[in-house]
């Protein structure tokens, strides 16, 4: 062996290591990445299923005809609470999303199961569920817009009720329309 | 170079070694990802199956016919219904009927005793052709009910051109008799109950037939919330007859089709109000009863939104991460139970 070669090999055994080391890390970010998405769209799921969940709470509340044709509304059911209890506004118009109104929020944990209302979120809040009924301009008396917007709030919940705006990528918001029939 | 190379390997062998610990967790993460996503799967469709149902619950048949299954038969139901079910009420299980999206329905040419019998069908006014709908596809079942509201659910057996043969299975009342120009609809019985031995929601189709519908379920429970007193379905001012009323006929009156139960109790009770009320399961197994035996009972028809609340668990124990406070495997990368509670109310019945 000829003393220009010496340690060669040692350096080579190095190199591969470290290749080796590079793979391997790119690999664990992979799985850490997959396991990020899973939860992601966990979550993601779970805020859509919530808020198809308001709305069809919103379309149980009685918006009819009675045998004599008058309207029959409902303005006195409180869905902001679970049960639904006769201390709140039913249908009546309310605030718009954003002003977080009371009778208007309600806080869920990360299966979706209601755990409070009001202005502050509880431990364990997961996500915050805002809503909101308003008639259609030029529509009548007899439509109504229902408006449902959902945030993710993270295992630990916030300070208070989050903000909200359409087309923020975090929010997950549900709209359609209600007539009397 | 022996020397060399002893040291080199070595090193290769410890950081190998190092890495491979490493990458133990990470394997078990990545192994752990797959079968969450199978509980996240299984959870859509457990939850999209229920919801597509109860959604339907208690529609049709066709607008050509007066009134909706739902003014005749309860839609939703804390009890499975039809042939092989128990009756038996429970907060785990429920029913639904509707009538089936592709058919519409006739009238019967001849009387049909209770209990049921060879009969033959004419087309209704929504009907193209006999049979109008009449097989036995999907459980073969079909609703007769008549202008006073009284209904029983049916299996057909068989059918030759415009006769049909039909068996009771349940839904109503097996005695009397239902006269000529009595409405018979096909439809469908869904109910779903939770098998806690296999851990399996289970679906069953009101003929006899059963099969599971989702793995691994910890959990199934039903509640129910509607209005607080039994209330009048909404009337309809469609024709008992043809949808075309000649020229100096009279106007169609408005008419609500009830079951006579729902009828009694309307009369008998106090006014309903507008607000949505909780209605407990005690309530809706504790008569009165709309036929004997049938586990029907009036205050079913004071049903307008349920929610199924679901915990799923991951199908293979060593990938379950067991729930505080109880005995069972413990992994740190192992999955915990998974809850979703789904809300629906039942389009044929908002409007009442």
């Amino acid at each position: 062996m000829r003393g220009e070669e010496a340690g060669h090999a040692l350096v080579e055994a190095l190199i591969a290591s470290a290749v080796v080391i590079t793979v391997a890390a790119g690999v664990a970010q992979v799985a850490v990445m997959s396991a990020a998405s899973v939860r992601r769209d966990a979550a993601q799921g779970m805020a859509l299923f919530l808020a198809a969940q308001k709305l069809e709470q919103l379309a149980s509340l009685a918006w009819t005809y009675d045998a004599t044709l008058r309207p029959v509304s409902d303005v006195v059911t409180d869905l902001a609470v679970d049960p639904p209890a006769p201390t709140g506004q039913g249908l009546l118009p309310s605030p718009p999303i954003g002003a977080a109104a009371a009778g208007y929020i309600d806080y869920l944990d990360r299966d979706g199961a209601w755990i409070g209302t009001g202005s502050v979120p509880p431990a364990g809040t997961a996500f915050v569920r805002h809503w909101s009924v308003s008639p259609v301009p030029l529509s009548g008396p007899d439509v109504l817009l229902l408006q449902v917007a959902v945030v993710a709030a993270g295992p630990r919940g916030g300070a208070g009720p989050m903000a909200v705006r359409s087309g923020d990528p975090g929010v997950t918001w549900l709209v359609t329309v209600r007539v009397r029939q | 170079m022996l020397v060399e190379l002893l040291v080199s390997t070595g090193i290769v062998l410890g950081l190998l070694g190092v890495v491979a610990t490493l990458l133990d967790p990470s394997g078990g993460v990545l192994a752990v990802q797959t079968h969450a996503v199978d509980l996240h799967q299984r959870q859509r469709a457990a939850l999209a199956e229920l919801h597509r149902d109860l959604l339907a619950a208690g529609s049709g048949p066709h607008p050509g016919m007066l009134g909706t299954v739902a003014h005749v038969m309860p839609a939703v139901a804390p009890v499975l219904r039809g042939e092989g079910a128990t009756g038996a009420v429970g907060a785990d299980r429920l029913s639904v009927v509707y009538a089936r999206s592709n058919a519409s329905g006739a009238r019967l040419a001849a009387p049909l005793p209770g209990a049921g019998g060879s009969v033959t069908v004419t087309q209704d006014t929504a009907c193209r052709s006999v049979p109008c709908g009449l097989t036995r596809d999907g459980g073969g079942l079909a609703i007769v009910y008549d202008d006073t509201g009284r209904a029983g659910l049916y299996r057909i057996t068989g059918r030759s051109g415009a006769t049909v043969e039909l068996i009771h299975v349940g839904g109503g009342p097996a005695g009397g008799t239902f006269a000529v120009g009595s409405r018979i609809a096909p439809v469908r019985v869904r109910g779903y109950y939770h098998d806690a031995g296999r851990q399996q929601i289970r679906v069953h189709n009101g003929a006899g037939a059963d099969r599971p519908a989702i793995e691994g379920v910890a959990r199934f429970g039903v509640r129910y919330y509607g209005a607080d007193q039994p209330a009048p379905p909404p009337s309809t001012t469609l024709p008992a007859g043809p949808l075309v009323v000649p020229p100096g006929s009279p106007a169609p009156v408005p008419v609500a089709l009830m079951a006579p139960c729902l009828a009694a109790a309307v009369a008998a009770g106090a006014p309903p109000t507008s607000r949505a009320a909780p209605i407990d399961l005690a309530e809706l197994a504790d008569g009165p009863w709309c036929g004997a035996g049938a586990a029907l009972d009036v205050d079913q028809f004071r049903i307008r939104r349920i929610r199924v609340e679901v915990t799923l668990r991951v199908v293979d124990d060593a990938w379950r991460r067991a729930p505080p406070g109880t005995l069972g495997p413990r992994r740190s990368t192992g999955i915990r139970d998974v809850g979703a509670t789904l809300d629906v109310t039942p389009r044929s019945l908002t409007s009442w």
